[in-house]
């Protein structure tokens, strides 16, 4: 988790993703932020996320996105 | 202009859709190769248009010019006139790949292929290959991020948008779009009708 948190603060140190929990939902993150940060975990973790992975709840908190890794790479194996 | 060329552009002239054109241009082999459900919108067919191919659901923006060869060699010529260079012009094929989008007044250059899931923003100027999965922008247009995250971006943003049919706009819809817009510059009150004013 701490790894993910270090990679989310990297985009943007001011927001805190330990306890925020509408990161999409409530408007914390701005579009190109979003960009930065998908970017970010799909090129740090080496995994591909499908259309259908691609919804505000999957985004709106640090947990909900290393939930998201763990099921891509559950499905990589 | 050559006749066969007159002709085609004439012809993309009388058909609305930029679908259509992309259809046409199939139908009649004009370019070098068309892919499944493209989209045309230029008018003039480009010189040379053999040389060009589109794979598939790859979108061409009316003011967007793809290019394939130059006449710098004739304009050389002139400059030194003892000088050879050879043919006064130089052919370079262009190929784009699958789901690309190249934007209004873009322009691709000659010799130059195009990666799958790519978006040429407007204005740029591509002047050597495009890797796939990229977003290009700029004079040389260089990769500025990536498709599938910007695809990502506007997927998880669906919600936000109000759905209406193309090219008719309702008033409801549209006084929704000034409302986020007034929202996100932190506006209260925007004038809609300045005429009405004087």
């Amino acid at each position: 988790m701490q790894q993910l948190i270090n990679l989310l603060k990297s985009v943007n140190p001011n927001i805190d993703y330990e306890n925020e929990k509408g990161l999409i939902s409530d408007g914390v993150i701005d579009s190109l932020s979003f960009v930065m940060i998908f970017t970010a975990i799909a090129e740090n973790y080496g995994i591909e996320i499908p259309l259908e992975e691609m919804k505000p709840e999957n985004f709106d908190s640090a947990d909900a996105m290393l939930k998201l890794i763990e099921r891509m790479n559950n499905k990589g194996q | 202009m050559t006749l066969r060329r007159a002709y085609h552009s004439i012809r993309l002239l009388l058909i609305r859709s930029e679908s259509g054109r992309a259809e046409y241009l199939k139908k009649k082999h004009v370019l070098g190769g068309v892919g499944v459900g493209c989209r045309w919108g230029p008018w003039l067919v480009p010189l040379y248009p053999e040389l060009i191919i589109l794979h598939d659901n790859v979108c061409v923006h009316k003011s967007a010019h793809i290019v394939v060869h130059d006449m710098m060699n004739n304009f050389l010529q002139r400059c030194a006139p003892k000088a050879d260079f050879g043919s006064i012009e130089v052919l370079g094929p262009v190929e784009i790949h699958d789901n690309v989008y190249i934007s209004m007044n873009a322009t691709v250059m000659p010799n130059v292929e195009i990666g799958k899931n790519c978006i040429i923003s407007a204005g740029a100027v591509v002047t050597g290959d495009i890797a796939e999965n990229s977003i290009v922008a700029g004079n040389p247009a260089k990769v500025v991020g990536r498709f599938d995250a910007y695809l990502a971006l506007r997927h998880i943003n669906a919600s936000k948008n109000r759905i209406f049919q193309n090219q008719h706009l309702p008033a409801d819809v549209a006084e929704y779009a000034w409302d986020a817009f007034r929202k996100k510059h932190n506006r209260t009150n925007i004038e809609r009708d300045m005429s009405c004013n004087s």
